[in-house]
């Protein structure tokens, strides 16, 4: 019997960015941690994230939607970090793409 | 950054940047700052680089193809020799106790594979060139390099990788960030590291207290009775507590003492220890209980004011959350670990518990248990004597006094570094910076062991001493709490005091450095006898005035302590300025007449 992955909407997204977010701040200076937000910038001008925490973060998030969600995902496939369009930009923008990602997939 | 964080360099050919994020975010003790050396660089970085302060740790995580070239070789399955594979290993090595004086103390970890490579797969343990099988000899060969170079400890990454499942190995972490481990790999390996540094600095716990109905045994003695307790047995319950007191008993046969804080009728319970058959623990394994229906918090007081330990030496275990949150608020120093409800799982949680872990492993700690039962005897007659000079005058105390010497030197660190309640100044040192700081013309340092007719308490004291013109200043004085207020303490100071005036010092001068837990140390000095300054942290004694020595203690000197003394060759060299080995022998025997 194989198992149909769940089809996730932006609002069962966000709270894996938010698990990923959390786990993050755990490396961070107490007074640099970041708000589990949908506007939380990720990248960017304004962006929190080095290109360390980015990689982990990245790596992260892929991990927990394989558990959540039964699916694998790359994140660095696309354009993640394009200024206008990129799903890196927030942790709403990066919700979104997740759940399109694993709809396509499904 | 914190001042007072301890410092850490991060030495490994892949980037260790995460690791010293959790190192220095975590909220587990001791604060932590991290430095990253240059990842890929792993020699030079031993070898060359410009080091933190020597009080520094550092830590040293590689992979084994990088820093082992041979077994690279293997890897791709080129012919490989093994004994040049080892070959490299000790080279390796070298370049760590090389790079060991440079810090206060170097983890190595052990090596591993991911799992994902699976070598010669069926044969990978079993043939000569398998990758296990050549990386279970690289580590053997590693450890039996290192295992006896003071300050070098071996980290297992394979505890920390089990631990992070099977995310442990990141292809992608690797390509993305040069990391080949996963974040949960990272956090776990902060945990081991920080418990490995609170370990170095003397932090282990030294006394369990635990509660009996559900905690030691199943069931309500009280209610039941001690034939019907869940204890062993043909039942998953019973015999989940007999491991776990199975577990106790391996603790204190490595010197952590045991104790019962329980709310139960004594005489019930201790008939239940003493009479069940498949009790493990027998009230003879306990160094003290309260077993009564007052306040635990209480009880927890009396026995370590009892043992003479301090509440940051005490681990209170009990199932009934209730006790727990009361003990937690009324005495936060004692560590009270969520105990789970699965009755099962005693051991196992025990067993995990870094608390106990200690830096040496010495005979003393061994047989720690068996001192403290020698103390029990002790305070028994204390009370059936008419007077404390009766009493100290029928232990027959006999004080040993030698040098800082090879077979020491590691009871010497521990001691040195876990004595809070009797020491002057509680300074820390590694075993390798502690004998670096004794081997001065200008310095020296006893040890001092004490015996009496109940028994042999072990190493327990240490004074050294710091001699600049005409003043000879105590650097440390430090003892053991389980011999404290048996005139060792005045011993000591008649042994300093004739050592000076020998050494041609006209003064021994003392400055005690307040703590949160060395008062009794003050006390002590207080009423030494010594001159003091108005605030009492300076004490003096003319070195021309003998210190009088107790009665009731007798003095000798270790016959080994020349030869064995790791200071005596610059003592040949500075015989002109400072006393020998043998004039120690003499100012002692002067002493103790």
């Amino acid at each position: 019997m194989t198992s149909t992955p769940q089809i996730p909407s932006y609002e069962d997204a966000l709270p894996v960015v938010y698990k990923g977010l959390d786990e993050l701040n755990q490396q961070r200076p107490r007074n640099q941690r970041l708000p589990a937000t949908p506007e939380c910038v990720l990248f960017g001008d304004s962006g929190n994230l080095n290109s360390l925490e980015l990689s982990n973060f990245i790596v992260l998030i892929e991990q927990l939607v394989h558990e959540k969600f039964g699916v694998e995902v790359d994140l660095t496939e696309g354009d993640p970090f394009s200024p206008e369009s990129g799903h890196m930009r927030t942790a709403g923008t990066l919700a979104a793409h997740i759940s399109n990602l694993v709809r396509e997939q499904a | 950054m914190n001042s007072t964080a301890l410092q850490i360099e991060l030495i490994s050919d892949f980037n260790l940047q995460t690791l010293a994020n959790y190192l220095e975010n975590g909220e587990a003790l001791p604060a932590v700052s991290a430095r990253v050396a240059p990842f890929g660089q792993v020699v030079p970085a031993l070898l060359h680089s410009d080091s933190l302060d020597k009080g520094a740790f550092a830590l040293v995580w590689t992979s084994p193809a990088s820093v082992v070239p041979a077994f690279s070789d293997a890897v791709q399955s080129r012919p490989v020799r093994e004994q040049d594979i080892l070959a490299e290993v000790r080279e390796f090595a070298q370049h760590i106790i090389t790079a060991k004086d440079r810090f206060r103390s170097v983890l190595v970890c052990a090596w591993s594979l991911p799992r994902w490579h699976r070598g010669l797969g069926l044969l990978d343990l079993q043939k000569p060139l398998g990758l296990r099988n050549l990386l279970l000899k690289m580590n053997l060969e590693l450890i039996s390099a290192l295992q006896n170079v003071p300050g070098v400890y071996i980290l297992n990454p394979q505890d920390w990788i089990e631990a992070a499942g099977k995310n442990a190995h990141s292809p992608k972490s690797w390509y993305l960030s040069k990391t080949p481990y996963g974040v949960e790999v990272l956090k776990q390996a902060a945990v081991e590291i920080k418990a490995a540094l609170r370990t170095i600095s003397g932090e282990a716990r030294k006394l369990i207290v635990v509660d009996l109905d559900d905690t030691l045994w199943g069931g309500v003695v009280g209610d039941v009775g001690w034939e019907n307790l869940r204890l062993g047995g043909h039942d998953h319950t019973g015999e989940a507590f007999v491991d776990f007191q199975r577990a106790l008993q391996a603790l204190r046969n490595r010197g952590i003492l045991l104790a019962i804080a329980s709310k139960n009728d004594e005489a019930v319970a201790l008939q239940a220890l003493r009479q069940h058959p498949e009790m493990m623990l027998r009230p003879g394994d306990f160094a003290a209980w309260r077993i009564n229906w007052k306040d635990k918090a209480a009880n927890i007081i009396e026995i370590a004011t009892e043992l003479r330990l301090g509440l940051q030496s005490v681990v209170f275990l009990d199932d009934n959350p209730f006790e727990r949150a009361r003990v937690r608020e009324a005495l936060p120093e004692v560590l009270v670990p969520d105990w789970p409800n699965d009755k099962t799982l005693g051991a196992s949680t025990l067993l995990q518990m870094d608390c106990f872990d200690t830096a040496q492993l010495t005979g003393e700690d061994q047989s720690r248990a068996g001192m403290y039962a020698a103390e029990q005897k002790r305070e028994r007659q204390k009370t059936e004597m008419p007077t404390v000079e009766h009493w100290l005058r029928s232990l027959q105390t006999k004080v040993t006094v030698e040098e800082l010497n090879a077979s020491n030197r590691a009871r010497v660190a521990q001691l040195f570094n876990k004595t809070n309640q009797m020491n002057l100044t509680t300074r820390r040192m590694s075993e390798s910076e502690l004998v670096q700081w004794a081997d001065r013309e200008n310095r020296k340092l006893f040890a001092f062991r004490v015996a009496d007719r109940f028994g042999d308490s072990g190493l327990t004291g240490i004074l050294t001493l710091e001699f600049d013109g005409g003043t000879a200043a105590m650097a440390d004085f430090i003892l053991s709490c389980r011999v404290m207020g048996r005139q060792v303490e005045e011993t000591m100071l008649a042994v300093a005091v004739e050592y000076s005036r020998r050494a041609g010092r006209e003064r021994l001068q003392a400055r005690y450095i307040p703590t949160a837990k060395n008062k009794p140390c003050h006390e002590f000095w207080m009423k030494s006898g010594f001159n003091h300054d108005d605030a009492g942290r300076v004490f003096s004694w003319d070195a021309a005035r003998e210190f009088p020595r107790p009665a009731s203690v007798e003095l000798v000197v270790a016959e080994n302590s020349a030869e064995n003394s790791a200071v005596s060759s610059a003592e040949q060299h500075a015989a002109q300025d400072n006393p020998t080995a043998a004039e120690v022998r003499l100012a002692a025997q002067t002493v103790s007449r």
